[in-house]
């Protein structure tokens, strides 16, 4: 077929819909906001203990591959959509690449992260064939003089004079697979994420295990004997606009847990929950096995005191009422929300957004992925896909 | 405040439910959030906002209305503020205070001694904050029964 798409959103429902529209011919403009693609999922940790723990983890890095190797697709990171119009049912859309960072030319050696004070130089995540520039921490950005690591980079990819470019593609479809946005824990105060410096969000523990081998999360020789994992935390919380399950909690939480204790066996680990939530591949294994080394109490604490070991608040625990109960660390078990980009898309693509702010699509553009709800990762691959499928199916109807 | 029911009145919770604040008792799950962050719970146990909507749910009519804990809420609005389902527990207790006083189970006098009350521990603690604030910038614990004393002229 000589068609082309636009899929908007380097997650793994994007990669996925590029994928499956590439495989039925269709040339794709993969468009990545950030420097790689991958997603959120592509910073997570690998959770198998003596076996796989089967939490997807590892089919980002794999499809990522396989999606650099498709001749179809053409990947354009640090790129956004700035114009969209629609013509006879085509679309008319104009890109933006932010250019910096030349990808092309970023070997990924290393040196512009060495060379910035700032720690404005990232690697998104492990699999991320180049450098991104972080431009709320980059002194240029911020109106100063500064190309230290411009002069340490051997093969010129940095260069702050380099002018963004825009072009304009027309295409026969699009998929926006623009992700969504992990809760903000600040926004519940009284757990006091921000505040104590040994509240972290699942978020940040995914990361700080996937950096490290043992479980000194926070770099400093420290290490959590006794943790707390809270969960629905901005789930299924009206004060929230929240009404709904987030479905990757409880099976993120349980894995890592799992995880830890596999690391250092004597780590104590405690949930506090409402139910828990057990469909989903492998996860019923998961969850039997949790249940044997954790302790799993029914109620959500309502405040946490910053003491050490920090002290939480809660009523419910085996028939009691108010009751304090102490660990050393906390996890806040953060679950999906809307992003808050979703307005702007909504605005640009001419798309509704349901009650919760999630996007849907319409005639020739579709939503896959988490833009459009909660989903898991191999959920939001195959979401992408099935998506992509239709997609085509609609345009070989239109074409024959 | 046990839950041991002799009668049950399925009824109850819809009256609640109509009384103005009481509206969205129905949607409660049990979460124990307003409980963990009552200032009361903290002090006494058997004070339990999460319990209380469960024994209305229930339809426990006169353990509920009988009950002198109903009396210990402060009106923080806490439980209010942390509640996931936006149930107003803090117009829930208003509501069945209401009721209580209405069914002849408390005289309309003993409402207002509450708030009477309410409003002289209000007036002591401002004054136990101004005695203990004279040695604010001092190492030394304040003790409140000593300011106590100091304020009450004992
Ligand atoms: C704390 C936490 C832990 C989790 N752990 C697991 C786990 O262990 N296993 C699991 O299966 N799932 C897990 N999940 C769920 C998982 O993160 C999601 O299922 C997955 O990331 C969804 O993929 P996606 O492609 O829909 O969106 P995303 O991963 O959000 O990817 C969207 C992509 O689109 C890009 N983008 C956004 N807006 C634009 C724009 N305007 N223009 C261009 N590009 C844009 C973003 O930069 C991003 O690369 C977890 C979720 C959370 C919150
Ligand atoms: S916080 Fe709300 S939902 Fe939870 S038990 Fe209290 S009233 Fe019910
Ligand atoms: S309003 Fe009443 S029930 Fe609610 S937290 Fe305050 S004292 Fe407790």
């Amino acid at each position: 077929m000589k068609a082309s798409a636009l899929v908007i959103g380097g997650g793994p429902a994007g990669i996925g819909a590029a994928l499956e529209l590439a495989a039925a011919g269709i040339k794709v403009y993969l468009v990545e906001k950030e420097g790689a693609v991958g997603g959120w999922g592509a910073r997570y940790v690998c959770k198998a203990t003596d076996k796989c723990r089967q939490c997807s983890a590892c089919l980002i890095p794999e499809k990522i591959q396989e999606v650099y190797q498709e001749p179809l697709v053409e990947i354009l990171t640090n790129t956004q959509v700035v114009g969209f119009a629609e013509e006879a049912g085509r679309f008319q859309v104009r890109l933006q690449r932010e250019q910096t960072l030349d990808p092309a030319l970023c070997n990924a050696c290393g040196k512009c992260l060495e060379a910035c004070p700032r720690g404005a130089v990232e690697r998104l995540n492990p699999w991320a064939v180049a450098y991104s520039i972080d431009k709320e921490k980059c002194a240029v950005y911020a109106g100063e003089n500064c190309d230290l690591c411009a002069r340490a980079c051997p093969t010129g990819a940095i260069n702050f004079q380099r002018p963004s470019a825009s072009w304009d593609v027309s295409v026969d479809l699009v998929v926006a697979a623009t992700g969504h946005q992990p809760f903000d824990a600040r926004r519940k105060y009284r757990l006091g994420y921000g505040r104590f410096p040994r509240v972290i969000t699942g978020l940040e523990l995914e990361e700080a295990l996937n950096r490290i081998e043992g479980i000194d999360i926070f770099g400093d020789g420290w290490k959590p004997m006794n943790v707390a994992f809270i969960q629905c935390v901005g789930s299924r919380d009206v004060q929230e606009g929240a009404e709904y399950c987030s479905r990757v909690c409880c099976k993120y939480a349980l894995r890592l847990a799992g995880l830890m204790r596999h690391r250092e066996p004597q780590t104590q680990v405690t949930f506090y929950y409402m139910d828990i939530q057990t469909g989903g591949k492998g996860f019923s294994e998961v969850y039997q096995d949790c249940r044997e080394h954790f302790a799993f109490v029914r109620g959500i604490p309502a405040k946490i005191d910053g003491s050490d070991p920090l002290k939480l608040h809660l009523d419910g625990v085996s028939g009691q009422s108010f009751t304090t109960r102490e660990h050393d660390l906390v996890v806040l078990s953060v679950g999906i929300t809307p992003s808050p980009d979703n307005e702007e898309i909504a605005r640009l693509l001419t798309l509704n957004r349901d009650e919760h702010g999630f996007l849907k699509g319409r005639e020739g553009v579709y939503v896959a992925g988490t833009a459009g709800g909660p989903r898991d990762i191999s959920e939001s691959l195959a979401h992408g896909m099935e998506t992509a499928a239709k997609a085509i199916t609609k345009l070989e109807g239109r074409e024959g | 405040m046990s839950v041991t029911a002799t009668r049950l009145d399925p009824k109850f919770k819809y009256e609640v439910a109509a009384h103005p604040g009481g509206e969205e008792i129905k949607v409660c799950f049990a979460c124990g959030v307003c409980t963990a962050g009552c200032p009361v719970s903290e002090i006494d146990p058997a004070y339990n906002p999460r319990k209380i909507i469960r024994m209305v749910l229930l339809g426990m009519r006169e353990e509920v209305l009988k009950s002198d804990l109903l009396w210990l809420c402060i009106n923080c609005y806490t439980c209010t503020a942390h509640c996931p389902q936006n149930v107003k527990f803090t117009n829930v207790i208003g509501a069945l205070r209401d009721m209580a006083v209405k069914e002849g189970y408390v005289h309309p006098r003993f409402s207002g001694d509450v708030d009477e009350i309410d409003r002289f521990m209000l007036k002591l603690r401002r004054d136990m904050v101004a005695a203990a604030a004279k040695e604010k910038d001092a190492p030394a614990k304040a003790d409140p029964q000593g300011l106590l004393d100091q304020v009450t002229g004992k």
